[in-house]
């Protein structure tokens, strides 16, 4: 839902303007250019390989890909081609060794909606919005923000954080110390493993839809209005549960799984979704939203 | 490589043949939504069924023979009943026949078949006849694919698409006289204003 | 005149017509017959006009594949994508001894989760020794990999090793505590799955430090 504030149209423009400033002086100044446009049928594959640096993509409706890249170095070079339906992107080195510094590049794409990704971008950040082809996203130490988006979600990341905000379709993330963000999302399935991150989930449970939360050491809180249809099975070895769940026994949960001995177990409602949420030593809070 | 759950071998099927069975979908329900649906359903239950795939007939036959029955399927859920292959499904088939089958003097076709009136005609034919003759006249299927993908004898495939154009000619020439008593009425009317 | 009755004789030379077996007696018939010429005609306008409806680029909407590709994968038919970390640098891929060191860690991994999932419901405390035992023969292969990896080991952005290191000790922390957990509690099956998870993130680690570029000395 949008929400416009009446402002002051003057004092808009020198906003913009300052705003304008200000992002030109914090950016670094790329020397090199790159700007490509490439005509796809349905469904593209638009892979991406980017040892450093920003990569934004967002979609359009035309039946095409734009890449825009930019670089500081000498050292690097980016290059885009086609093959056939698929779109290549990959950021090359000219030397021998190149300084972390020197393997920049920034790139912002726009693609179909329907184009299916796969992001290798190690480190720096990566932003994908409103792509709905699947998305398999790797990287090393690059925090992953997604939003609006559907298809089959895939992302591995060492440290990076992961967010996904108003997304829908078959989720999996994993990360070794990166902490995990579920916002407003429609998934019908998550599988999300953090070992010493957090993982926050504030989002729905479809009916039939399975959401498998799991930490090492990292806490984990998941949030549920009172409405909500999920059978809860969660279990944590040395950690504390709390669980603020009114949870009755249900004839349509699956057979208590003997890993949950220890845990909780119990439908909310009808008990539709399956929810397993388990941590080594991390606190586990399900709590009803406010 | 489908069999063994390839995501991209399943996709190349679903390239190979989408158009193909989404057309026959399409022809046989007239309209886009369910005939959408009916091509999901349709490759779910191809790809369910792939590894029990043996090779006994040609793999688009097999295919096509899924789509038909879910389409069948869908068509008999309605009021409307589906109508079997071995059945008269005209009342008139057997006492009219002759006449009727070659027409006379008055029913020729004026000029070349208009695709509107041929498409709204190939609905209204019953859903056997109209299977048949999309899947051979359209669809380029020869009888014995036609009889494997029905479940009928190649005999029976070559009859009921004798029947099927018989009676497109019949609904053809009923869409015509209808066009003709159309514009005579609003000449008259165009004169007595 | 020709009679309806007679035409009605030659219906069967009629449809072999139409699929283009031609007969003398039909076509003697059809010289005479203007009711069948013309009935000949229209079905074959008929079928040439349907031959083109086949050929119209009708297109299903891009949606059905997406939403047909979730609900299979959703029903375990097509297997999720596996994704590989990439080398992007310009030095040399994995050696082979390496490569095959790291599958034997993977393998015995999977001996483990195979032993795991074959345990019955309700699995006895005397399996611990069977535990020990895997977890002596994967600590092995594991720290032969790691000791190989980490001799050849070069990672040019410091970020990304300082993470990677920070990782691999965090992982040997989980191991040590999930063992321990183990011997705690040897008829806890969560507590067999986080030590298999933990050995499991290990060979993962090491595979991914593998595929970024090893520089063997």
């Amino acid at each position: 839902m949008k929400c416009t504030f009446p402002v002051p149209s003057i004092s808009v423009r020198a906003l913009h303007f300052v705003s304008i400033a200000l992002l030109l002086a914090a950016a670094p100044s790329f020397a090199n250019h790159l700007e490509k446009h490439f005509p796809v049928q349905a469904h593209p594959v638009v892979v991406i390989h980017n040892p450093s640096g920003r990569l934004t993509i967002q979609s359009w409706s035309k039946a095409e890909v734009q890449v825009v890249a930019d670089h500081a170095s000498d050292e690097i070079a980016v290059d885009a081609m086609q093959k056939g339906n698929m779109i290549d992107v990959r950021t090359r080195l000219l030397a021998q060794s190149v300084s972390p510094d020197q393997l920049r590049a920034d790139y912002a794409l726009i693609v179909p909606e329907d184009a299916e990704l796969q992001i290798h971008n190690d480190s720096g950040a990566v932003q994908v919005v409103r792509v709905v082809g699947d998305t398999a996203v790797e990287t090393a130490t690059a925090p992953v923000v997604m939003e609006d988006m559907g298809g089959h979600l895939s992302v591995k990341t060492i440290g990076g954080a992961v967010e996904c905000t108003r997304c829908s379709g078959r989720l999996e993330v994993f990360s070794f110390t990166g902490n995990l963000r579920l916002l407003q999302s429609h998934n019908s399935s998550v599988r999300a493993f953090t070992a010493n991150g957090s993982i926050f989930f504030d989002s729905d449970f479809l009916p039939n839809g399975l959401y498998m939360l799991r930490t090492f050491s990292g806490s984990i809180a998941v949030l549920f209005s009172p409405g909500d249809s999920f059978t809860l099975q969660t279990g944590s070895l040395r950690g504390a549960i709390n669980n603020e769940a009114r949870l009755t026994p249900s004839v349509r949960a699956p057979a208590r799984s003997s890993r949950f001995a220890s845990g909780m177990f119990g439908s909310n409602t009808q008990g539709s979704a399956r929810v397993e949420v388990t941590s080594f030593d991390g606190t586990i809070n399900i709590r009803k939203r406010e | 490589m489908a069999q063994q759950g390839d995501p991209a071998a399943f996709e190349r099927i679903y390239e190979l043949h989408r158009r193909r069975v989404y057309s026959l979908c399409l022809r046989m329900v007239g309209n886009t939504t369910e005939a959408e649906d009916l091509t999901q359903e349709a490759f779910l239950q191809l790809f369910r069924k792939i590894g029990t795939f043996r090779g006994e007939s040609a793999f688009s036959t097999w295919l096509h023979r899924l789509a038909v029955n879910v389409v069948l399927m869908r068509l008999r859920k309605k009021t409307i009943p589906v109508s079997s292959l071995d059945e008269a499904t005209e009342p008139d088939d057997e006492g009219n026949g002759p006449r009727r089958d070659f027409g006379g003097p008055d029913l020729r076709l004026s000029g070349s078949i208009d695709r509107m009136n041929l498409q709204r005609a190939m609905e209204q034919l019953p859903q056997g006849y109209r299977a048949i003759f999309i899947l051979h006249d359209v669809q380029g299927y020869e009888h014995n694919e036609i009889a494997d993908i029905m479940g009928c004898s190649i005999g029976n495939s070559k009859s009921q698409l004798h029947k099927a154009r018989m009676r497109l000619r019949e609904l053809l020439h009923e869409a015509e006289r209808d066009q003709a008593r159309e514009k005579r009425r609003a000449a008259d009317d165009a004169l007595q204003n | 005149m020709i009679s309806g009755t007679e035409c009605a004789c030659f219906a069967g030379d009629f449809e072999n017509w139409m699929d283009g077996r031609r007969s003398a007696a039909f076509a003697e018939h059809l010289a005479g017959c203007e009711a069948c010429r013309v009935a000949l005609t229209e079905t074959e306008a008929i079928c040439a006009e349907a031959t083109k409806l086949g050929n119209e680029p009708w297109e299903p909407s891009p949606r059905i594949w997406l939403s047909l590709k979730a609900q299979l994968a959703a029903e375990g038919i097509i297997r999720a994508p596996r994704w590989n970390w990439r080398a992007i640098s310009a030095r040399s891929l994995p050696r082979p001894a390496l490569a095959f060191a790291y599958a034997a860690v993977l393998l015995v991994a999977g001996v483990l989760v195979i032993s795991k999932a074959n345990q019955t419901e309700h699995a006895a405390w005397d399996k611990e020794p069977e535990v020990a035992s895997s977890a002596a023969v994967y600590n092995t292969q594991l720290t032969s990999t790691e000791d190989q990896t980490m001799l050849a080991w070069s990672e040019p952005d410091p970020e990304i090793a300082a993470a990677i290191k920070t990782d691999l000790s965090l992982a040997d922390e989980h191991i040590s505590l999930c063992q321990q957990t183990v011997r705690e509690q040897p008829q806890s099956e969560l507590a067999r799955d986080y030590l298999n998870d933990a050995y499991q993130q290990k060979a993962e680690l090491l595979a991914t430090m593998v595929e970024r570029g090893v520089n063997l000395q």
